[in-house]
């Protein structure tokens, strides 16, 4: 059996407010987007169906959403399954159909996400809330905000990153979106450095531009073994590494540090071995941006910087579009947008389609090799993948 | 300073959590202890997470910690009322962080040394944290 993975196809829809469809319009158009990408793909290829959902239960009154998936498609997958892994549910979707096809069970596999929030933002942001630990944390006032504010005031602490650092990954993921027609904020425009370090202090230090948006939206890859590739698309992507670790942590009690994440650090080493490189081999990355303290301490974990170097890296402008190492050009979930169930998915999206050639005004120059990387919770869960343009 | 109003999710106070909660409402920082290998344990538990073991005993530990980090949250979330305090105190006996919210009339700083109390909310004692002074009893 192969052992190699091809994306062959990789689509997103529109994100932001989407009124305009119901839940399961969303799946319907994410799974066309990426089936658009493809030479052809037909109900019977879909051996194996994945849907990466967080919370249609508390938003849209409907369980058993994988059931909901397969009826829209008109499919009678082998396997087929729900995942909710909360913000890192896509990615672990992916992660799932990718050992499903190498273990030789199916040979081809839909994976697509979505969330719809935005129509009933109590309910999303219940969604949200009830993802750490209820019972003994939440109770006494923790959210995710509060939760990454206790992180980027230790990380200043310790490291010395600054108030207009974290707003400087803002202002460039917005610079981004600007140019990426499917991201939520992308009519906003550029945003300048003053806007970004003078917005409504949500809990200090962080502020409404280091927080992500609730949002609606879809995306869905297309997974199939490396010999079957060519029958889908002349560009296959390669899934070269993988890796996922979690914390013994619900909440963060049982983190050994909020600053330094260990099973990040544990996914990413998994993943790198795997690809048989190594962080300075990565031309360009989505990483999780659910707050902006995150992305600096991602720069730092996935080794794209040293320990504590986090807040110069994106001082430096190494990881703007025109820097050594371009990151969240899409936007990431600042920017872009993030419904829980489709963000992991939209990032190996974007990494695909970067590695295509196809991401227009924001596409990296000569990209060939790309990482993606998901977390949930306060940065408890990981999963990391490492895509490339050659087999 | 801010308030826990009405908790909005289900708490589920389980005959085998009871001691727990019980040992709140007494005022205490009451959790499990793993009898095969003395871990302690937060949040307590039936089943010892470092050696599977499941005899487990409940001990009361001392209230005083460390700041480790700290927050203002200006928007509350749901059952919480006003701006707060959010405090992560690594304790001393546990030797893990716990989080809760800060109700001293001086502001948090990280490193500072801090002592658990309690503030009711319709009926449930809670843990809340305050600056340790010389008068306070650090037990």
């Amino acid at each position: 059996m192969t052992s190699d993975i091809a994306i062959v196809g990789a689509g997103v829809t529109k994100f932001g407010k989407r009124h305009d469809v119901t839940y399961r319009e969303l799946l319907a158009e994410a799974a066309s987007e990426a089936f658009l990408t493809m030479d052809e793909i037909h109900p019977e290829d879909v051996e194996g169906l994945y849907v990466s959902a967080s919370m249609p239960e508390l938003t849209v009154d409907q369980a058993h959403v994988g059931n909901l998936a397969a009826q829209e498609l008109g499919v009678t997958p082998k396997i087929v399954s729900r995942i909710e892994m909360a913000c890192s549910s896509g990615s672990t979707a992916i992660r799932n159909a990718w050992a499903a096809i190498k273990s030789g069970m199916i040979d081809t596999a839909v994976v697509v996400g979505l969330e719809k929030m935005t129509h009933n933002p109590r309910q999303a942001n219940k969604g949200l809330c009830i993802v750490p630990d209820v019972e003994y944390e939440s109770i006494n006032g923790i959210t995710a905000y509060s939760g990454f504010a206790l992180a980027a005031r230790k990380h200043m602490k310790e490291y010395g990153t600054t108030r207009e650092q974290l707003s400087m990954v803002a202002v460039k993921n917005h610079s981004n979106a600007a140019k990426n027609e499917k991201a939520q904020f992308h009519s906003m425009g550029e945003i300048s450095l003053e806007k970004a370090m003078n917005a409504r202090m949500v809990a200090d230090p962080l502020n409404l531009f280091d927080c992500s948006p609730i949002t609606d939206g879809g995306a869905a890859v297309v997974l199939t073994r490396g010999d079957l590739a060519k029958k889908y698309t002349d560009q296959p992507i390669w899934i070269k590494g993988a890796g996922q670790s979690i914390e013994p942590s619900l909440g963060i009690s049982n983190m050994p540090s909020i600053t330094e994440w260990h099973a990040l650090k544990r996914a990413a080493k998994d993943a790198y071995k795997m690809a048989n490189v190594e962080p300075k081999d990565i031309d360009v990355a989505e990483t999780h941006d659910c707050f902006t303290i995150a992305e600096i301490i991602e720069y730092e974990d996935l080794g794209f910087t040293k320990k504590g170097n986090g807040g110069k890296f994106i001082e430096d402008g190494e990881s703007r579009l025109d820097g050594s190492l371009p990151v969240n050009t899409s936007g990431g979930l600042k920017a872009k947008g993030h419904p829980i169930g489709a963000t992991g998915i939209a990032q190996i999206v974007e990494i695909t389609t970067q590695l295509r050639g196809k991401a227009g005004k924001r596409q990296v120059d000569d990209a060939r090799i790309g990482l993606t990387h998901n977390l949930a919770g306060f940065a408890t869960h990981h999963v990391v993948h490492i895509l490339s343009n050659e087999r | 300073m801010g308030t826990l109003k009405e908790f909005p999710y289900f708490i589920e106070k389980a005959e085998k959590i009871k001691p727990f909660w019980d040992g709140l409402n007494e005022e205490s920082f009451r959790t499990t202890k793993c009898e095969k290998c003395g871990s302690l344990h937060f949040p307590p538990r039936i089943l010892c997470p470092q050696c599977f073991g499941t005899e487990i005993s409940w001990v009361d530990l001392g209230k005083s910690g460390t700041i480790e980090s700290f927050s203002f949250v200006e928007v509350p979330p749901e059952g919480f009322e006003n701006p707060y305090f959010l405090v992560m105190v690594d304790m001393h006996d546990l030797g893990k962080p716990i989080l809760a919210r800060y109700i001293d009339e001086n502001p948090p700083e990280i490193g500072s040394s801090v002592v658990m109390e309690f503030e009711e909310v319709n009926g449930q004692k809670l843990p809340v944290f305050r600056q340790l002074s010389k008068e306070t009893d650090n037990s």
